[in-house]
């Protein structure tokens, strides 16, 4: 019997293999349920003898053994009982053929037969059910009698007006009531499944699309409807309903309506997505169909096992398969006939996993030692508790919680040692397994580095370097393509992956197994301490693990080929890619602007899906058996199982690669048997330079796994149990677009079992059309559509989970088309709706957590893309992850001066408050303006100086960039509350001292003049429109606080007068031409304010600013300005007066002191040093000194360049008119230098390398005061 | 390599050709759909010199008289000054003197200035002869170079000049090995870092 099944499908799988080129994927699923039927029916005719014996009791018996009656059977027995006997007699000579043929030697033959015999008892069925529907609708009638009349809606809801008109309805009690009892019978094998039920029966799709449960955004809530209640009524009166809580099956609503859209087949969101390649599909799914058939194959024996029991339920499968198969199945009717499915595969499955049990149980628990391990190592923990094993949820969800990135964040203190030197960082290390690690600022190579301890049997040193390459706002080991934003997410990608280095790095297990955040605190604060403290003793442990672990992977890995010769996915060790397989939050920054580039990688997820694939049918005989599982979860735990397996391979791969240095190369990928990987290959080489990007999505998409899998792991439900299969729309739509509802369903019942890896292998198929497509495409060209199929994709092969949240996996792929931007925007009120629910209710907590994190680090980087876009989001938390660390360091600094409790809030607070009271007791506005830029320079220099930024900002900012940071951190916290108050008060200056009144006369005076009166000579002038766009453009400006900012607005002024010069005549125009023309500008725009503007630029600007772009055209401005201050002076002598001659000396020798005085970041890195020899003289020497040098490495330099043999008995003087400072060790004589420069009044000064005097003396430098002699 | 960023003044007579000069210099090398300035009256190029790489923050003036007394807001801080004249008009030059002269009174100490005679394509009408103008020049020990911006003579090598005469920030120390005195009098040293 089982051979000739086989045989037969065979035969059924050659023709669909060619049917498929050409036919319809609907008649494929139909044939799939036909081999299914013929399986059953064969079983049958097995049974049929014994059923006619007992059929008279068996009928009494099995009837009410239904745990949930279903009314078409149990209400009309009589006819029903005659129907059976009726079929049995039909079935009965089929039976015999059937036997009889399939006993014979001639396959082919007998293959036909059976065929043919099959249809006829397809046939038969249909016919039964001709007379079943007839029943049908009498019991219908009489349902109609007793409900179904009152109830005056039509259901399905198919508009929201019919929503609307539902809920009036529903205000009378009455109604509710017959609603209720009307919907209770709605059946469904589980609470989940009920519910799911009564939602399709209730709701059509699109109204689902409408709903969501709060009624977030555009959405109407389904929360507050009277449905909703009645809904939750109905199913408490199910069987499997009583229990229920109403947080269950809010739970089950929420998904539903969170899937609606994707259900809704072709009407919407997915709309204009058309399954295009069918044709691409023949071997994957026949493959699939293979699987099918395997499936029903392997029921035969199960089946034959209890016959008893299951033979009334066969019986009414077959009935009602057959039923389906032809006629449209009405909701309820579906529901039923899912139902009986669902029992029959049950019992099935239950044999079934008796039988696999055995098989799976050592892999299971390798998974889950290998997954525990990686949790340890990784500090992610994404195991399953499918296998037998009970988690500790307490602890482990609060370990998971934090991910490497807090732990390396949290414990700055005790690997980032920036003044290390080489010495005592190789004695920290030395001590320390392999691994281990400090972020130190090398002196010699002035570079951050990490010092890695290294394995001393294949590395001569014990302790090496590797530099961090610092560039704009980016962190990056050298060698390496891939950059961070700040040094802690380099490290801590480090620790998972191990890219330019030997090995990953290794977190001090104090580190990597603390639990909370106050254990890493207290880590934390040993800081340095810590090295030598016995809680990194506990270290060598770990060394071991770390071997338990090889060897685990070693047989995983073993066992994963062994398991379907399905070899280790290969991987080419894209940096990036490593990172991604993490499948854990932590690591998730990539840089933006990399992600942006790739943003459309068309392999991305379909490849994704592959892998499941690949590990579906590496589980093949498992994952089937428990497709016909038994619970809720069915579908989950193929997926959970595929992903788990999943992410271990790819942490096998990983971690063989980074264990073993030098690394080996992958083996390559031969997965017999699977076509769709065959494809993979295929497509592999299509996607060409693009597919390394191919990861990121990648992330996402384990991640999300990975994430959703663990957000499972405390409901633990054991994977072996049932669901009621799902029906599924979006398949429906996608597959049989032409085809009736009901034959969608049939569909989704015949796919069943392979749903999963048809839709992997649709979307395979796709993908290789698409690669096809993409390749002659313009690569840069945004391809939305791509976005779109794959968000199908994704929905497809996802929604067969139904209950799993993979919410966020439509995120990203939304928000890859722009045309989709609004259905990007629900889903992530969905995203934020799931978050308010999960504090609702404690289930819902317990499972958050592991999910949480990685949701917050992800955000930043999925939803980057879209920001980048400007489509703007509401969600808060997703900018705040966006913010550049740039930015990040800026809020920290602004937070921290408004703290108090700080001494650097207190200085900042106290200055504050200060100007504000005291803003006039200036002399002038130039002073003010002085006093405002000297505190800040010298906050500035605290804070850099200072360790109370933390952590210190040198690991957030690349050090070149530090200085502007401040910069920008000062003007948000010093400028932005100033800026009133400083303008008042230099407008006060300016109209006490007459210069307002004598600016405002001079103004309007120049404004009368003609260009060429202010030496404009050939240049087109503006337009009268054009000046008042640029009067717009300064007022715009005169609202900015930032210097920086208002000096870009002034250049976008002096941009457009430019355009308007040269665009009426062609050439080019320097300054001979500008500068007369922004005269007139400034004339024409009368505004007087500039002025004062100006003056806050020039004098506030950030000085290393003063060189660039900026700054020229801020002093031409400044220069117009003055003009036309002495306009009228200069009317009458055609020159400025020697007074005006003056000031603009003056400044100029203001500005130029003032511009060395802050930022010793100046590229005039030079320290003047004189060698001072008693017989000799004096010799100069210009020394590039670093700002942070300090005096010791200065005292190096000088002996260095001056040649001293004896340099212990020198030291670095500083010499003044009055004094002579001998300047200690410690000190940085660039500070010291830029501290006398910020003096108002300069004193002369010199750094003099001399001989300490009188070596015996201790001389303080106070003795040094007096002795001001000099030589 | 090491960016330094060296600011560089333009100062001549309106007329002479200063800003021809710069976008010469500039534009000879850059794509000329690429403008990512303003305007031409600041310009910057980037130029390889030894192991460094030197960009040169080109500020151009206005050279009408009523824009003189703006001049030393311009040329602060400037570590090179290209005083450029018209090699057919003596006015230029003596224009030019007085710029000299001005830089040597107020200008950046150090500031390497380098006399620019342009317009050399048109020699037939030269008033200022090369001799004088490279007296002068030695006399204040200033690069000296004759240029043609119509026809790119020489300004490349006008900046490459500048460039060498800039000292270099890899080798630590710029020997200048001047000996002073240290004494009460404020020395010209104590100015130079501004």
């Amino acid at each position: 019997m089982a051979g000739s099944n086989g045989n037969s499908s065979n035969w059924a799988m050659e023709r669909r293999v060619e049917g498929l080129v050409n036919k319809h994927m609907a008649d494929m699923a139909l044939e799939t349920l036909q081999q299914r039927l013929s399986a059953v029916s064969q079983e049958m005719n097995h049974l049929s003898a014994e059923i006619s014996r007992r059929e008279d009791t068996k009928r009494v018996e099995a009837l009410p053994r239904r745990s949930d009656p279903h009314f078409i059977v149990g209400s009309l027995p009589e006819s029903y009982t005659d129907e059976l006997v009726d079929e049995k007699k039909k079935l009965m000579p089929n039976t015999a053929t059937s036997s009889s043929s399939s006993s014979s030697s001639a396959e082919t033959a007998s293959q036909r037969k059976i065929i043919s015999l099959l249809l006829e008892i397809k046939e038969e069925q249909q016919r039964q059910w001709a007379v079943l529907k007839d029943l049908q609708a009498m019991i219908q009638g009489h349902m109609c009698e007793e409900d179904v009349e009152t109830l005056d809606i039509e259901l399905p809801l198919q508009t929201m007006e019919q929503l609307d008109e539902t809920e009036r309805y529903l205000e009378n009690d009455g109604a509710q009531k017959r609603m209720v009892s009307h919907l209770s019978r709605m059946g469904g094998a589980t609470v989940d499944d009920a519910v799911r039920r009564l939602m399709q029966a209730v709701l059509s799709f699109s109204v689902g699309s409408e709903l969501n449960w709060v009624g977030r955004g555009q959405k109407r809530s389904f929360r507050n409807t009277r449905l909703q209640g009645v809904l939750f009524r109905a199913l408490k009166k199910t069987p499997v309903g009583r229990e229920a809580t109403h947080h269950q099956f809010a739970d089950v609503v929420k998904k539903w309506l969170r899937f609606a859209p994707f259900r809704q087949g072709g009407s919407g969101r997915r709309q204009h997505y058309k399954p295009p390649v069918e044709f691409m599909c023949h071997h994957t799914d026949a493959e699939g169909c293979l699987g099918g058939i395997r499936t029903s194959r392997a029921l035969c024996p199960n089946i034959t096992e209890s016959p008893g029991s299951s033979t009334q339920q066969i019986r009414q499968n077959a009935n009602m398969a057959a039923d389906a198969s032809v006629k449209p199945c009405q909701m309820d009717r579906s529901g039923s006939f899912f139902k009986l499915i669902d029992t029959f595969s049950t019992e099935i499955s239950e044999l079934k996993q008796e039988m696999v049990q055995t098989a799976r149980e050592p892999d299971t628990k390798l998974l889950q030692g290998l997954e525990g391990e990686v949790s340890g190592l990784f500090l992610q923990s994404s195991v399953c508790a499918g296998a037998a094993g009970v988690r500790d949820s307490g602890y482990d969800s609060l370990r998971r919680r934090m991910s490497v990135l807090d732990r390396v964040t949290h414990t700055h203190p005790v690997w980032l040692l920036l003044p290390l030197s080489d010495e005592e960082a190789k004695r920290i290390l030395q001590p320390q397994p392999p691994g281990t690690f400090l972020v130190r600022r090398s002196s010699k190579l002035q570079k951050k580095v990490i010092s890695l301890r290294m394995d001393t049997d294949s590395f001569p040193a014990t302790v090496r370097d590797f530099p961090v390459t610092e560039s704009q706002y980016t962190f990056s080991l050298e060698g390496s393509g891939i950059s961070f934003a700040d040094l802690f997410r380099l490290v801590a990608f480090c620790c998972i992956s191990r890219d330019v280095l030997p090995f990953t790095l290794k977190l001090p297990e104090a580190i990597s197994a603390a639990k909370t955040t106050s254990d890493l605190e207290e880590v934390a604060k040993l800081g340095i301490g810590f090295w030598e403290t016995n809680l990194c003793e506990k270290k060598t442990s770990s060394v071991t693990d770390e071997s338990t672990v090889q060897q685990r992977v070693k047989q995983t890995g073993h066992r994963t080929s062994l398991g379907d010769d399905l070899p280790p996915v290969p991987r080419t060790r894209s940096p990036s890619e490593l990172e991604c397989s993490q499948s854990n939050g932590a690591l998730c920054f990539i840089n933006p602007l990399f992600l942006q580039t790739h943003r459309y990688e068309p392999a991305s997820t379909e490849t994704v899906t592959l892998a499941v694939s690949g590990q579906n049918c590496a589980l093949s005989p498992s994952s089937s058996s428990s497709t016909q599982g038994k619970s809720q979860s069915r579908p989950q735990s193929i997926i959970r199982r595929n992903r788990e397996h999943n992410i271990n391979n790819d942490v096998n791969t990983e971690k063989r690669l980074s264990r073993s240095p030098p690394p080996r190369p992958p083996p390559p990928r031969t997965i017999p048997r699977r076509p769709a990987s065959t494809v993979k290959q295929k497509s592999m080489p299509e996607t060409g330079v693009s597919w390394i990007k191919m990861p990121q999505e990648k992330t996402g998409f384990l991640g999300r796994l990975s994430s959703s899998f663990s957000s499972f792991s405390p409901s633990s439900s054991p994977p072996k149990k049932i669901s009621s299969p799902i029906p599924m729309p979006s398949c429906r739509g996608k597959r049989a677009p032409s085809i009736p509802e009901s034959e969608g369903q049939l569909c989704h019942l015949a796919l069943e079992d392979q749903i999963i890896e048809q839709a992997v292998s649709q979307s395979l198929a796709k993908q290789a059309l698409r690669n096809a497509a993409t390749e002659s495409r313009n690569p840069t060209e945004e391809d939305s559509p791509v976005g779109r199929e794959r968000l199908s994709d994704i929905s497809i092969s996802t929604s067969s989970s139904d209950s799993l949240d993979y919410t966020h996996g439509f995120t990203l792929p939304a928000a890859a088309s722009p045309s989709r931007a609004d259905s990007s925007l629900e889903e992530e009120e969905e995203e934020e709706e799931d978050d308010g629910v999960g504090v609702e209710s404690d289930q819902e907590l317990s499972m958050e957590p592991p999910f949480k994190p990685k949701k917050h680090h992800s955000a930043g980087t999925f939803v980057l893309p879209r920001a980048l876009k400007g489509h703007l989001r509401k969600v808060s938390g997703v900018f705040n992850s966006l913010m550049t660390p740039e930015k990040r360091a800026v809020k920290r600094i602004v937070e921290q001066s408004q703290n108090k409790s700080t001494y650097f809030g207190c200085l900042v607070q106290d200055y504050m408050s200060f100007m504000q009271e005291n803003c006039s007791c200036h002399e002038s506005g130039l002073e003010l303006l002085q006093t405002v830029r000297q505190f800040m320079t010298q906050m500035k220099s605290y804070l850099l100086q200072s360790s109370e930024l933390n952590p210190p900002i040198e690991s957030l900012i690349p050090e070149d960039q530090i200085d502007q940071v401040l910069e920008k951190a000062m003007h948000k916290c010093i400028l932005k509350p100033l800026k009133p108050v400083v303008e008042t008060a230099l407008h006060g200056f300016q109209v006490s001292s007459g210069v307002w009144q004598q600016l405002k006369e001079n103004l309007a005076l120049a404004k009368t003049k003609q260009p060429q009166e202010m030496g404009v000579d050939g240049a087109m002038p503006p337009d009268p429109v054009a000046i008042e766009k640029i009067r717009h453009k300064f007022h715009n400006m005169s609202k900015m606080y930032s210097p920086e900012k208002k000096v870009s607005l002034l250049l976008r002024v002096c941009k457009l007068i430019y355009t308007i010069m040269e665009d009426n005549s062609g050439r080019m125009y320097g300054a001979d031409d500008f500068l007369p023309m922004l005269t007139y500008v400034l004339a024409q725009c009368d505004m007087p304010e500039l002025d004062t503007e100006i003056q806050y630029m020039m004098e506030l600007l950030d000085p290393s600013l003063l060189h660039g772009e900026g700054g020229y055209y801020l002093t031409s401005a400044y220069g117009a300005m003055s003009l036309i201050k002495n306009f009228q002076e200069e009317q009458a002598a055609r020159v400025l007066s020697s007074e005006t001659r003056n000031t603009l000396h003056q400044w100029h020798r203001r500005r130029t002191a003032q511009r060395s005085t802050p930022s010793v970041d100046d590229f005039q890195n030079y320290l003047r040093v004189a060698l001072q020899e008693p017989d000799s003289g004096c010799t100069a020497k210009t020394l590039q000194v670093r700002p942070y040098a300090t005096t010791e490495e200065v005292c190096q330099l000088c002996a260095e360049k001056f040649k001293v043999h004896d340099p212990e008995a020198h030291a670095l003087f500083l010499l003044t008119e009055e004094s002579t400072q001998q300047l200690a060790p410690d000190t940085h004589p660039q500070k010291i230098k830029a501290e006398l420069h910020s003096r108002p009044q300069i004193q002369p000064f010199y750094f003099v390398y001399r001989r300490i005097q009188n070596l015996g003396l201790t001389a303080s430098a106070d003795e040094f005061n007096g002795n001001s002699e000099p030589i | 390599m090491a960016i330094r960023e060296l600011k560089v003044c333009l100062l001549g007579d309106t007329g002479v050709g200063k800003s021809s000069i710069v976008c010469r210099f500039v534009q000879d090398h850059f794509d000329h759909n690429i403008s990512p300035t303003i305007g031409a009256s600041f310009l910057t190029k980037t130029v390889p010199c030894g192991n460094e790489l030197h960009k040169f923050l080109i500020w151009d003036t206005a050279g009408q008289e009523r824009f003189h007394s703006l001049a030393p807001m311009y040329y602060r801080g400037s570590a090179a000054a290209v005083i450029v004249y018209d090699i057919t008009k003596q006015d230029s030059f003596q224009t030019l003197k007085k710029w000299v002269k001005e830089l040597k009174e107020h200008g950046p100490e150090d500031i390497v200035v380098a006399i620019a005679g342009n317009k050399n394509d048109l020699g037939d009408i030269r008033e200022v002869p090369t001799k004088d103008a490279k007296e002068f020049a030695e006399s204040i020990a200033a690069i000296f170079i004759e240029t043609s911006a119509r026809n790119a003579v020489n300004v490349e090598e006008l900046f490459q000049s500048i460039s060498r005469q800039i000292p270099p920030l890899e080798n630590t120390d710029v020997d200048s090995n001047e000996s002073f005195k240290i004494t009460r009098q404020p020395l010209p040293s104590s100015r130079r870092c501004c």
